[in-house]
């Protein structure tokens, strides 16, 4: 019996095709068919194939054999919380265990025109409507396999969507916890922003224990909508985080995205980004810090489909140990969308003889009024500074972090937001202090 | 070079005669049935009486071609080629004992050569140039073979070089692009006719730039050309191949394989100019070149360095690469490639750094227009064995009309922290103020269009020899006729 024949039978080793249907009968709203057959439909599209390999563009640098092979199941239910500060002190804040809402861990916020909705609450008030949400994957990173993979199993939802002209006071903070050994977890954020108004959202991924995420999120900006995004990824060293977002980003919008790639074993975060309005712009930086025998993946597809938009990313890596660090940026700008500005930066700092960056900076360019960029380096510390430092009196240690954490303060200081930023600084600092005493 | 002139005169004139090298020469071509199978290939190397290693050596490569998949990967599109629509083997007709002097060629052959600007029967005037003049499969003539064999340097018909020196065709035909290497490379190794054999002798500076003209005639003809270049320790040469090929409706198919080896201290400059046809306005007919081309620095201190401006074929599929294996090594690499019209290009380069300090340069110039398709890919990669390597890539797009494209994919892999990689990459159109300045300043709007794109594309013009460059940069302005306004 061959492997191909063996996957068909089953999704996950030694999980069966029949317990698959049978989990999706039990989820919240599977009462409803609306649901359930969109469901089936996630199902159909991961069964009967094979996994994404090496040969596919959005996986060559990254091996899925440790998730392929592993003993890994949904979980059916929330373990106990692991309460962290918040980020920021002001903030509301939602709180989503193995994926589901837990309203008694969280704050949710009393502002006007915001309005919280969870994915299992949708589908009693509005099934089709819950299972429009569901059923809309992005098709984009191999068919949408992951992301069909979490439509199929997801319990729960986070649906927040902003009033047009709302302009929230206070951030919105969501702590994805996670846990179990071999838990797959299937958390969804929907984000919905109204014409003219303007979030501040924190995105937290932390757990305990070797389990695996694979999350999906989407963020629709209407026209003159302002989000400012940071997804903060600090899972167990022993757990996979794979991820799909999809961004729509209308005329004279602003996505301000950043992504920081702390913890997790692995990490493949899929990016795909439509500047649908003119005046449209989306801003995607960040920074991931690896060490061990860590593997952060990050891959971004932007598309311009009309004039005038802009995009701007700055990724920088430093990278110790084994870690293995890997970039594939896109951008894309369609037949007619002249006046495109677009561009992209992606460097790394390798600290160890081992560690390796894998990079692709990529342009595919259709219209000829149009401004765009890449660049792309990879190497140690620059000597010279190293040296000039030293002349100065510092010792060698101090000086290497001194340089590293300039380095990556290039990216951080994209972040628009101060209060943001600060905090970013402060889990960064923390983390390379970390990185240092594990390394010494 | 006179037949720059005539090029650019020709290619200048009305819209039907754009590409002057647009005719059929009638002469009988000695065809084998169309298709591909073993007893072709056997009938191809019976043909070029050829030992049997060399047989067992294209069945090998024939049989693995049978289980490859064509590749889809590059960003071209065209009709799926049917390879048993088409003919392996195509010789001129010869006299029984083959032409012992340039009265013995067919007087058509010579004629055509004469319409190609390649003056065979004058060979003193080619300014230093040897010539091993490649007309559909068979060579026909090499030029300059005595005073190359006075220095010990071999520069033959790579048939020629299977009968007189096995030993060095056996060690190295197949050492840098294996026989399974690739679908086109594998297609290449079952059905090669005839290419150039170069072998530079340790410590010999070749003393002219050799060169060969392709021409691809007979109609439905494939052409699989087969270069092999050694140059031993210390040894230098400069290598020119430059492409033309009569105008048909009917699309081409050539499946190339260069090879470099380049020992310790030793240096090849390969230079390319390829215009074969491009297909009309339209998109119909031209040649689809699908080659690969790669060098291997064997040797510390080794240098290969790959030129090319390529403004030819409907379809280009090309990726020059070096294996910088020695110690110190250097690659280079300088493109520059046009896309007008419905031409699609997909060219690049690989440097696989493996040597210690090893150092690798990528200029690549894209120019795209009308509706043409223009694609940098490239891969850097970094081994952990490569202290101290350096590489810097520069990739540069200018576009010109807005329905063409330009695409830029790097792939750039490091696994050594010694090791300083860097890729730059921009993209941008003919502005208005450059042309109106230039205009202002009397030049017509063509004029201005190609002291422009020369501007941009100088960096790798530079890199080309003094006679190509001359060529190039008329070729430049030529390729984009038609393009603004």
């Amino acid at each position: 019996m061959g492997a191909q024949q063996s996957r068909q039978q089953q999704l996950l080793a030694g999980w069966s095709l029949a317990d698959a249907a049978a989990l999706q009968q039990k989820l919240p709203g599977s009462e409803h068919d609306a649901l359930l057959q969109v469901r089936k439909r996630a199902l159909a599209a991961v069964t009967g194939r094979p996994w994404p390999d090496r040969k596919s563009e959005y996986w060559r640098y990254t091996s899925l054999q440790a998730l392929s092979s592993g003993r890994y199941r949904p979980v059916e239910a929330g373990e106990g919380p692991m309460v962290q500060e918040a980020l920021l002190a002001d903030s509301w804040r939602l709180v989503v265990v193995n994926g589901r809402l837990r309203r008694d861990l969280s704050t949710l916020p009393r502002e006007k025109g915001i309005d919280i909705l969870s994915l299992s609450d949708l589908a009693g008030a509005a099934p089709e409507d819950a299972a429009a949400l569901l059923g809309d994957w992005p098709e984009q990173f191999d068919d949408g396999f992951f992301a069909a993979f979490n439509a199929a199993f997801a319990a729960d939802g986070l649906l927040v969507t902003l009033a047009d002209g709302c302009r929230a006071e206070r951030p919105l903070e969501v702590v994805f916890l996670s846990s179990g050994d071999g838990a797959v977890i299937f958390p969804r954020l929907h984000v919905r922003l109204g014409r003219g108004s303007a979030l501040r959202l924190i995105e937290r991924h932390e757990g305990a224990g070797r389990y695996w995420s694979d999350g999906v999120a989407s963020f629709d900006l209407d026209g003159n909508a302002r989000l400012e995004h940071v997804r903060v990824l600090c899972d167990d060293e022993d757990a996979v985080n794979i991820a799909t977002a999809a961004l729509h980003i209308g005329a004279d919008a602003c996505y301000d995205g950043f992504l920081l790639s702390l913890g997790g074993m692995m990490t493949h975060q899929q990016y795909k980004a439509d500047l649908l309005g003119e005046g449209g712009e989306c801003r995607l930086n960040g920074a991931y810090l690896g060490h061990g025998r860590q593997h952060h993946d990050c891959i971004s597809d932007i598309t311009h489909d009309v004039p005038a938009t802009r995009s701007h990313q700055v990724f920088k890596g430093v990278l110790d140990d084994r870690a293995h660090g890997v970039f594939q940026g896109r951008i894309v700008v369609r037949p007619g969308a002249q006046q495109t500005d677009g561009h992209q930066l992606n460097k790394t700092l390798l600290l160890s003889d081992r560690a390796e960056i894998d990079t692709k900076p990529e342009l595919e360019i259709y219209a000829d009024d149009v401004k765009c960029s890449h660049g792309a380096t990879a190497g140690e510390l620059d000597k010279d500074a190293l040296f000039y430092l030293r002349s100065r009196g510092l010792a060698d240690g101090q000086a290497r972090a001194l340089l590293i954490n300039a380095f990556i303060a290039d990216a951080l200081n994209e972040i628009g937001d101060e209060d943001l930023r600060d905090a970013l600084n402060a889990l960064v600092a923390r983390a390379l202090n970390r990185q240092r005493a594990g390394g010494e | 070079m006179a037949a720059t002139k005539e090029t650019v005169r020709q290619v200048g004139d009305s819209a039907g005669e754009k590409y002057k090298y647009g005719f059929v020469t009638d002469i009988e071509t000695e065809d084998f049935p169309k298709g591909l199978n073993e007893d072709i290939i056997a009938l191809i190397s019976a043909r070029k009486e050829e030992p049997d290693w060399l047989l067992e050596w294209r069945l090998k490569a024939y049989r693995r071609w049978v289980s490859m998949e064509e590749p889809h990967w590059a960003k071209v599109s065209y009709p799926p080629i049917d390879f048993q629509d088409l003919y392996y083997y195509s010789a001129p007709k010869q006299k029984k004992d083959g032409p012992k002097s340039l009265d013995e060629v067919d007087p058509e052959l010579l004629r055509t050569y004469e319409k190609l600007g390649i003056p065979l029967a004058e060979q003193e005037y080619l300014a230093g140039v040897a010539v091993d003049a490649v007309f559909d499969s068979v060579s026909v003539a090499t030029t300059y073979k005595k005073k190359l064999e006075e220095v010990g340097v071999i520069f033959c018909p790579i048939s020629e070089a299977v009968k007189n020196h096995p030993e060095l065709v056996r060690k190295y035909m197949g050492s840098v692009v294996p026989t399974g290497d690739n679908f086109y490379a594998a297609l290449n190794s079952a059905v090669f006719t005839d290419g150039s054999f170069v072998y530079v002798p340790p410590g010999v500076r070749c003393p002219m730039e050799l060169s060969t003209y392709f021409r691809i005639n007979a109609q439905n003809t494939g052409q699989f050309e087969r270069t092999l270049i050694i140059a031993d320790k210390g040894a230098y040469v400069s290598y020119l191949e430059g492409c033309t090929a009569p105008m048909r409706d009917e699309n081409q198919l050539h499946a190339a394989v260069v090879e470099l080896v380049a020992m310790e201290d030793a240096t090849i400059k390969y230079s390319t100019v390829q215009n074969w046809y491009p297909g009309d306005e339209n998109g119909v007919g031209g040649i689809f070149n699908f080659v690969t081309k790669r060098g291997i620095c064997k040797g510390d201190r080794a240098k290969i360095s790959w030129t090319q401006v390529e403004t030819g074929s409907a379809i280009t599929w090309k990726y020059p690469s070096c294996i910088l294996q020695g110690d110190d090594s250097v690659g280079e690499f300088y493109s520059v490639a046009i896309a007008n019209n419905c031409q699609q290009a997909d060219t690049g380069t690989k440097m696989i750094h493996l040597g210690k300090r090893s150092r690798s340069t990528i200029i690549s110039k894209g120019i795209s227009a009308g509706r043409g398709q223009n694609t940098y890919r490239g891969l850097v990669r970094i081994q952990p064995s490569a202290d101290g390597a350096r590489n810097y890539t520069q990739c540069d797009s200018l576009l010109i009309g807005d329905r063409c494209g330009a695409h830029t994919v790097p792939y750039i892999e490091s696994k050594n922290r010694l090791a300083a990689v860097e890729h730059e990459a921009t993209t941008a159109k003919i502005s208005e103020d450059q042309l109106f300045y230039c205009r202002q300043r009397g030049l017509s709007e063509e004029e201005a269009v190609s002291l422009i794109v020369n501007g941009f594309c100088k960096e790798v013009l530079r890199e080309l020899p003094m006679e190509f460059a001359v060529e190039a940069q008329k070729l430049l302005g030529i390729s984009l006729e038609g393009s603004v306004g």
